[in-house]
């Protein structure tokens, strides 16, 4: 039976865009459920493709149709369907549709509502194609299509208010300014990730022509293979790190982390879609697509050691992006700002996991990452949500002038607390069981310095996420609130209560951990080792559970009632505020980056114009003109009008002409 | 084919018969090339008493009698006594023919007279002072000429195997055309002469006149490059050369800062001839090196050249006619044309873009061909490190000549208050649709 109409999986959304930008204009909440409806199938449609793909085994199929050939290859345009691709396009589609759903309230008031609900469609069509993708042409594009979405997203109030702006007005940190604007930031989104994504075209290119193939199930056959023409060339980690580029850029790691901080200046149902639960998560899908392809066939032909140090590399990262991210959002004072360094924080883990592939058994590591994406695309969405509503009521970003919100929003708080709980890691919610894993793992591989920066991480994730909490939700009233409506309210709502049934489910042997883990390592065409899940390290679980725990008590005890005490201890002055200076701007990575590289290219384009003006404008348009002007009148006044004058240049002429035929003729 | 001679006393009665005259004339070319078809050019030659009927000289010829058709009526708009005018454009356009035709050294002295004296009877006609202080100079100069193409064609003839005679020949017989042709350093009298005097005469002999000089000097250079040793050729190619590049330069440069449309013109003319003689500098050579391609390339290019030159000019010189009102026509006071007189103005613009050589018009075609020839690469002596040097400095003149060409077009269309009088001028203003025609055809004609 063919499956080619679970192509509309992510051709809906597309057609939802399109039609709902008209009707946008005049009709908006016709718009929005129009949008929403072209969701809605999709992730109904997702359902029935896990169980499709359940029914094949998990084996990979493809469905799809021929689109153009060029050279001797042709490229079609269709699905990979397997457990990663199902899973992933399932977790995708019902986060957009409740987020959509969510965004049909949150977006009421709002003038842009049909640029809005085109480029959320778009956005969900093209990651759902990202996800889908059975070619590497078809996965750029769907990777691409994000980017522009999330550009348009993220830049939508474009007027740049100073209510939507990110960051402190007038506060600069070595020169630079700590704010961000919603275009700037939407333009900051779009040059990182593409600036990256240069690599993974030359990755794209030089992979095609080592295996002459765009197709992602072709190449997995063929890995060994490619991985050994490319050794000898000595190309295999140039080739590795450039492929990987982009989904560094796209998943926020250092150094390509800054977009995702100022993309908070996008509407909160976008930072929940795009910068927490689906976009981001685009470049773990693909390490999670292809480095297991990696992994086996570097195994296969016993090239382990060459390929190692690139995953020592995406682990290293992974660890440092998590605790430079977790120190950040220590001392942030947004709560959307909190949130996008959790994000970035949390996705370190993820690479974390992947690099740890090389050192420990593959398919655990992965299956941790992929569990720990799920997990944290669930919590990161409902506080994301949540914390929609929050600003919304209190019309401010600053948790500042937030507090005591527990008070008229009784299920925001439960739905936060629950995400809050999950994120930091304690049990039984899903958070706890693979961050642990995680962990375990990093312990296990004995890389030291990794397991340490993971740990800590831990620590100031349960205190910065607990500090938010209390200071959101603790102590008195400031202000008359109220519980948002039920379109904002039961997704975030329904998403926290899902983080505490997955955890809850998590760990039985017959069940969800278990299940997702074969479903990933059956996955196909790679025949990696599968040994049952391994039971936990005694003193890392503890090790880590009392961490969270610690940070959680710390955080509650520091801001239960005596709100200001912390912030005002450390704004006094000496190394404490140095520090906190530090972290507050980012590290100064920001300052550092525009000072040596935007501050670069300035300077140069600045070079380049003088001599474009002053060179080249002035030769074509003031030099040559001038010159030949004067040429031509000074050729003019040869016309007399006396006859004899002109005879006399025509013997001239005649004598000149003699000239020439005797200096010829003698030369000859 | 001479039967051209019908005029009358009644003004418009001579128009008339000149125009049944020279529709006849054509008739009679097409009858005698019939049987060849296209295919003709000079290596096919018939010979008929010194006279040759080849694709050369019926070129020539139904361009110069096509051209005079389209002026003929242009006589109506001088001052006076028009019927006169009308007899000496048809003995010049008898000339040409002749002189296109023969290699016989009477009929060419015969043909270069008849062109001379009618070119500035047709100048002193038209009556005004500009007309008449031009047609002196030009008499004058014409005078020194003749006894030039004379004393040459004497030389060319006497020289049996002698070269160095030959190649003085030819060199004095380059100075003769210089002078009609308006080559520098002999071309003095030209700004003046078409600058100033009456446009219609001037279309003409802008037109055609040169045309029959022209086609001579490809007759003799044919003969003479095959008779000169290489080393005598060769340097009758770098005088070619010079003169062309001198023309080429004097020319475009010469009319970049003028402001006088008429004038401007004349250094145009100058221009083109200057292209012309590239043409026949490549022809040269390639006898000389025997590279038939680039000699049929430089051929047929020239060819395409006079007429696409000839149909031109005669529409430049009757629109300024039309536009002029008092005496001097400038840029300013063109403006406002365009919205007056649209289709005119239309065809003007038409017309300034064949000189300036834009696809798919008949000058560019010939200017194409004779670019391309000069590119060839077995001509070394147009090569400078590989780079064919003559081509790109043709390619750079005629890239100048678009500033002054687009400056007419350019004060056409502005706004402002000119009108003109078209009256017996439209017919050769419009022969630019039969330039586009001609050009679009071209391509088609040419791979039969």
């Amino acid at each position: 039976m063919s499956y080619l109409y679970l192509n509309s999986i992510w051709l809906l959304p597309f057609f939802g865009a399109v039609a709902s930008l008209p009707l946008g204009i005049n009709h908006k909440k016709g718009a929005s459920l129009l949008s929403s409806v072209f969701l809605a199938i999709p992730a109904l449609l997702s359902i029935y493709m896990v169980y499709a793909a359940f029914s094949y085994g998990f084996k990979p199929f493809i469905t799809g149709f021929g689109w153009f050939s060029f050279g001797s290859t042709q490229v079609s345009v269709g699905i990979l369907v397997d457990g990663l691709s199902s899973l992933m396009a399932l977790l995708v589609a019902w986060l957009s549709f409740s987020i959509a759903v969510y965004s049909y309230e949150y977006m009421e008031d709002d003038p842009g509502t049909h640029r809005y609900w085109f480029f959320f469609d778009f956005f969900v069509g093209s990651m759902l194609l990202l996800v889908l993708a059975n070619n590497l042409l078809l996965l750029l594009i769907g990777w691409e299509g994000t980017t522009l979405s999330s550009y348009a997203l993220i830049g939508h109030w474009y007027a740049d208010e100073e209510q939507r702006w990110v960051g402190d007005k007038n506060r600069y940190a070595l020169g630079v300014p700590n704010w961000s604007t919603p275009s700037n930031s939407g333009v900051r989104a779009i040059v990182f990730t593409s600036f990256a994504d240069i690599g993974f075209i030359i990755g794209i290119g030089m992979l095609y022509q080592v295996a002459g193939t765009m197709s992602i199930y072709t190449i997995s056959q063929e890995m060994p293979l490619i991985l050994t023409s490319l050794n000898r060339e000595g190309l295999l980690l140039p080739f590795l790190f450039l492929f990987s580029m982009g989904a560094f850029a796209k998943s926020a790691q250092f150094p390509f982390h800054e977009w995702l901080v100022t993309a908070m200046t996008g509407p909160t149902s976008v930072s929940a879609l795009i910068h927490a639960a689906t976009m981001v998560n685009a470049g773990v899908y693909f390490m999670l697509r292809f480095m297991p392809m990696i992994i086996s066939g570097a195994q296969s032909i016993n090239i382990m050691s060459s390929v190692a140090p690139f995953f020592l590399y995406i682990a290293v990262i992974g660890a440092f992006t998590a605790f430079m991210m977790a120190s950040q959002a220590f001392v942030s004072n947004e709560l959307k700002l909190i949130l996008a360094f959790s994000t970035a924080s949390q996705l370190g883990y993820m690479f974390l996991a992947v690099g740890l592939a090389a050192y420990v058994t593959p398919s655990v590591a992965f299956f941790s990452a992929f569990s720990h994406m799920i997990s944290q695309a669930l919590f990161k969405a409902a506080l994301f949500l949540a914390a929609g509503a929050l600003i919304h009521e209190y019309s401010s970003r600053y948790i500042k002038d937030m507090g005591g919100a527990w008070h008229g929003m009784k299920w925001t708080t439960i739905a936060f607390l629950f995400a809050a709980l999950s994120l930091s890691g304690i049990p039984p919610f899903s958070g706890f069981w693979d961050k642990d894993l995680i962990l375990d793992l990093a312990f296990q591989s004995g890389i030291w310095p990794v397991y340490l920066l993971g740990v800590a991480g831990a620590f100031m994730t349960s205190f910065y996420i607990f500090r938010a909490f209390m200071l959101a939700f603790s102590g008195p009233s400031k202000k008359e609130i109220k519980e948002p409506g039920h379109p904002m309210l039961v997704p975030y709502l329904a998403l926290g209560i899902i983080t505490l049934l997955f955890g809850v489910i998590w760990p039985y042997p017959v069940n969800a951990s278990n299940w997702m883990y074969s479903v990933l390592t059956e996955d196909s065409f790679v025949k990696l080792a599968m040994p049952p899940l391994p039971s936990f390290n005694v003193y890392s679980l503890s090790l880590s559970l009392g961490l969270g725990l610690a940070g959680l008590g710390f955080a509650v005890y520091a801001y239960l009632g005596k709100r200001e005490l912390l912030d005002a201890q450390l704004s006094r002055g000496g190394i404490i505020a140095g520090l906190h200076s530090f972290l507050y701007d980012r590290w100064y990575i920001n300052s550092i980056y525009y000072r040596l590289i935007v501050g670069g290219f300035v300077d140069i384009s600045r070079v380049l114009e003088t001599t474009e003006t002053k060179g080249f404008d002035y030769f074509y348009n003031g030099f040559i003109p001038s010159a030949l002007s004067t040429v031509s009148v000074k050729l003019r006044k040869a016309q007399c009008g006396s006859i004899s004058k002109y005879l006399t240049a025509l013997f001239a002429g005649l004598f000149m002409m003699m000239l020439i035929y005797a200096l010829l003729l003698i030369l000859r | 084919m001479i039967l051209t001679l019908l005029p009358s006393s009644w003004k418009k009665t001579s128009m008339v018969l000149g125009e049944i005259a020279l529709a006849l004339a054509a008739g009679v070319w097409a009858y005698s090339i019939y049987p060849f078809h296209l295919q003709l050019l000079e290596s096919t030659r018939v010979p008929f008493g010194g006279f040759y009927i080849d694709g050369l000289s019926a070129t020539v010829s139904l361009t110069a009698i096509l051209v005079g058709m389209l002026v003929l009526p242009a006589s109506n708009r001088l001052k006076e006594s028009s019927w006169q005018f009308d007899f000496a454009l048809l003995l010049g356009v008898a000339g040409t023919i002749a002189l296109s035709s023969s290699t016989n050294a009477f009929l060419i002295v015969a043909g270069w007279g008849l062109v001379a004296v009618s070119s500035y009877s047709m100048v002193s006609l038209a009556g005004d002072r500009g007309s008449l202080t031009g047609s002196i100079k030009y008499a004058f100069m014409s005078a020194l000429s003749f006894q030039f193409l004379v004393v040459s064609i004497f030389l060319i003839i006497s020289s049996t195997s002698d070269f160095k005679i030959l190649t003085l020949g030819m060199i004095l017989f380059l100075v003769a055309l210089g002078f009609k042709g308006g080559i520098p350093p002999f071309h003095m009298w030209l700004p003046d002469v078409y600058g100033y005097s009456d446009p219609v005469p001037v279309s003409m002999l802008s037109s055609t006149m040169k045309l029959g000089a022209l086609a001579l000097a490809i007759r003799l250079l044919d003969l003479s490059a095959l008779a000169l040793p290489i080393a005598y050729g060769k340097i009758l190619v770098i005088l070619l050369v010079i003169l062309s590049i001198g023309a080429m330069l004097v020319g475009n440069l010469g009319g970049l800062t003028q402001s006088e449309v008429q004038r401007m013109m004349a250094y145009s003319s100058i221009a083109h001839v200057g292209y012309m003689v590239m043409a026949l500098a490549v022809f040269t050579a390639s006898l000389i090196y025997g590279v038939p391609q680039a000699e049929y390339y430089a051929l047929v290019g020239l060819l395409i050249y006079f007429a696409s030159y000839a149909l031109s000019k005669a529409g430049v010189f009757a629109f300024i006619k039309g536009a002029m009102h008092s005496s001097r026509l400038t840029l300013q006071s063109m403006e406002g044309l365009g919205s007056a007189s649209p289709l005119l103005s239309g065809s003007l613009l038409v017309i300034l873009l064949n000189l300036i050589g834009v696809p798919p018009l008949l000058g560019f075609w010939g200017k194409l061909f004779i670019f391309a020839s000069a590119a060839n690469q077995s001509i070394t002596l147009f090569f400078i490190w590989g780079f064919p040097w003559f081509t790109l400095v043709a390619i750079a003149n005629s890239a100048l000549s678009v500033f002054y060409y687009i400056r007419v077009m350019r004060s056409i269309y502005l706004p402002g208050k000119a009108t003109g009088n078209f009256k017996y001028l439209s017919p050769a203003i419009l022969s630019s649709l039969g330039l586009i025609i001609l050009g679009v055809l071209l391509p088609l004609l040419l791979s039969v």
